[in-house]
């Protein structure tokens, strides 16, 4: 009993330090100027209105009282941010399975020569943090022609994708069942096993990994800043943190962050079943 | 339906030499169990009839085709993988049908197939089920269907019934034997339980160290162990040995072990032809040692060690002084005391030597 008691004390404690900054900035984009300026500030919006929504995408909005809310001077960046993320995200959890899935089945299932000294090969790659590996690769672009692209800034995060999640399915991977001579003798080959056995299986393991390249994608910030802030490829991290210097509406600001927020959580909860499914002891049951 | 012949058959993985040097014929229809203990060869030897592993060296013929070189799915086998592997994430007749994707049949060929299979192993219930949703022996049946649908010329099962409890054991060895002969289809089935092979085959292949340590039926198997592996592996409880040596003396015939002499009986000793300087053990199973009172002439002498009562009849264990465990069948209202000091009778006349 006790237990329970405090175990719920703990999830609410977690809860409250997840969910209260979120909740904090959400009121916020939804509070007047004057309301933010109040002390002590309101605990939840009096008039919840939209008008940060659509200022930061470039539009005037008329509060009932006929004020008019003008349009906020980063709505070009947020929305060639936004596009930008979307963009990038979108490409890179595309590679990043492609590459991915047949790279974490070789390693997890066959055995061929040097298997160990390539496998730790690929997993030094998430043990450097992305800083030791930036200058090298801005020099690299600069010369390359890569930096302020959006194929530059795709390539440079496909390098902490793809490490990153071969080495979660191999996990994954690892634990299915040995289906592999079933499918021999029912006449697959080698590839179509893979194609027609294995992916199907593995569809809450690949729907996780996808998850995991696009949060990477979505939230990748280190490269994004010195790679492509500032040029047309901005993405919206990067964007929103540059707000900093450019003195917003605390409510634009708000706003924009709730914009970065909505896609993951969107993605998540969509595939929220699948994460539920990986377990990583007996993945398919 | 195929006859199936082992050439030479070697498998070595590295230095590890899995499968030595085996020969077997497996006539049509037969229904053969390769038992022997975990590491012997068994499923080694089932992966290279199947095609799943190439045999290092030697040919596997079904009928009088070679079909060393042919993948699994030329063969025309089907294969009962250990607790009934299953595709986890097709339902049962999906996956049951995964065994005819590749054979060229239309749409409705399969169906009807598959429509055959499922009530004949009466899985109509379960079709729509994932093997997660499926019990033990439902999965079993589900496997069986996946493997018959094929009407396959060859079954090889390797240890189809290994995670299932005891029970259910039972009714599936019954099902699959009578399904086997109604099909008549030949089939190898591996195991490491010397009671299903007793139960099921009409041969029995004991292996041991990847070598074949005799093939026979089961009765010759148990009456007729040819090595003392086998005559220690195949039995419950298993066979008594003891240790010792053949003297011959004015005529007769004794049998030394430790500081006891058992005169050998003529049903013995008429088995007993040429040299008997090589034998050095005796095997008695269980059923043929009576217990005598301490210090009987012929006897030796024991102390109880454990009592297991098993109903129809109880086991004696009993230790010698030296150490070694002897088991003796006796009556259910057997009698004795753990600690307490008894005599052992073999029956020599029911012995084997090795």
């Amino acid at each position: 009993m006790t237990r329970t008691i405090w175990s719920r004390i703990a999830l609410a404690v977690i809860l409250i330090w997840t969910l209260l900054p979120i909740y904090w900035f959400l009121k916020i984009s939804l509070l007047t100027p004057d309301e933010i300026a109040r002390f002590p500030p309101p605990l939840y919006p009096l008039e919840p209105q939209p008008a940060a929504y659509f200022n930061i995408f470039g539009f005037d909005y008329e509060l009932s009282n006929g004020i008019t809310r003008r349009a906020s001077g980063q709505a070009n960046q947020i929305i060639r941010g936004l596009q930008n993320s979307v963009i990038v995200s979108i490409i890179v959890t595309v590679l990043t399975l492609a590459v991915v899935a047949p790279l974490a089945y070789v390693f997890a299932r066959l055995d061929f020569a040097h298997k160990n000294k390539l496998l730790f090969a690929i997993l030094l790659a998430v043990a450097l943090p992305p800083v030791s590996t930036l200058i090298p690769f801005y020099s690299m672009y600069v010369q390359l022609g890569l930096n302020g692209t959006i194929l530059g800034l795709v390539i440079v995060t496909l390098t902490i994708t793809i490490p990153f999640v071969t080495w979660m399915l191999i996990g994954y991977f690892r634990n299915l069942p040995q289906v592999e001579r079933l499918a021999r003798i029912d006449g697959f080959s080698r590839m179509g096993t893979f194609v027609y056995v294995m992916l199907p299986m593995s569809r809450s393991g690949l729907a996780v990994a996808a998850v995991i390249a696009f949060l990477f994608a979505w939230n990748e910030y280190t490269y994004a800043l010195i790679l492509v802030n500032g040029t047309t490829a901005n993405t919206l991290p990067t964007a929103i943190s540059g707000f900093l210097f450019q003195h917003p509406e605390p409510q634009h600001m708000a706003a924009a962050l709730a914009l970065t927020i909505l896609p993951p959580a969107l993605v998540a909860f969509l595939l929220q079943r699948h994460i539920g499914e990986m377990n990583l002891v007996e993945p398919v049951r | 339906m195929a006859s199936i012949h082992l050439k030479n058959l070697k498998k070595t993985f590295g230095q590890h030499v899995a499968v030595a040097d085996l020969t077997l014929d497996v006539a049509e229809g037969q229904f053969v169990v390769l038992l022997g203990p975990s590491g012997c060869g068994k499923t080694t030897t089932l992966n290279c009839i199947a095609g799943l592993e190439a045999p290092t060296s030697g040919r596997v013929l079904f009928d009088d085709t070679d079909v060393t070189g042919l993948p699994p799915h030329a063969r025309n086998i089907a294969m009962v993988f250990q607790s009934a592997l299953l595709y986890p994430h097709l339902n049962a007749r999906a996956n049951i049908e995964m065994s005819l994707r590749h054979s060229g049949m239309t749409a409705d060929q399969v169906k009807s197939r598959v429509a055959g299979v499922v009530s004949m192993l009466r899985v109509d219930h379960l079709l729509d089920k994932r093997p997660s949703a499926l019990s033990g022996g439902e999965r079993q049946r589900v496997a069986l269907a996946k493997a018959i649908v094929r009407e396959p010329s060859v079954f090889l099962m390797d240890e189809p019934f290994s995670a299932l409890d005891a029970a259910l054991r039972n009714s599936l060895r019954a099902e699959l034997v009578h399904l086997q002969k109604t099909l008549n289809v030949t089939t190898i089935f591996v195991t490491h339980d010397q009671v299903e092979a007793m139960t099921m085959g009409d041969v029995i292949v004991v292996m041991n160290n990847a070598n074949v340590e005799q093939v026979g039926s089961p009765d010759e198997i148990y009456n007729n162990p040819q090595t003392k592996f086998v005559a220690g592996f195949i039995g419950s409880p298993p066979m008594n040995f003891f240790e010792g040596a053949f003297k011959s003396e004015n005529d007769r015939l004794t049998f030394h072990t430790g500081d006891m002499a058992l005169s050998v009986p003529d049903a013995l000793r008429a088995k007993l032809d040429g040299s008997i300087e090589a034998l050095t053990s005796v095997g008695i199973r269980p059923q043929h040692i009576r217990i005598v009172d301490a210090g009987t002439d012929g006897g030796i002498n024991m102390e109880v060690y454990a009592v297991e009562h098993l109903g129809k009849e109880t086991v004696i264990i009993l230790q010698s002084e030296a150490g070694d465990a002897y088991r003796v069948l006796t009556d259910p209202g057997f009698k004795a005391a753990v600690g307490e000091r008894v005599a052992l009778a073999p029956d020599l006349a029911h012995a084997h030597v090795f």
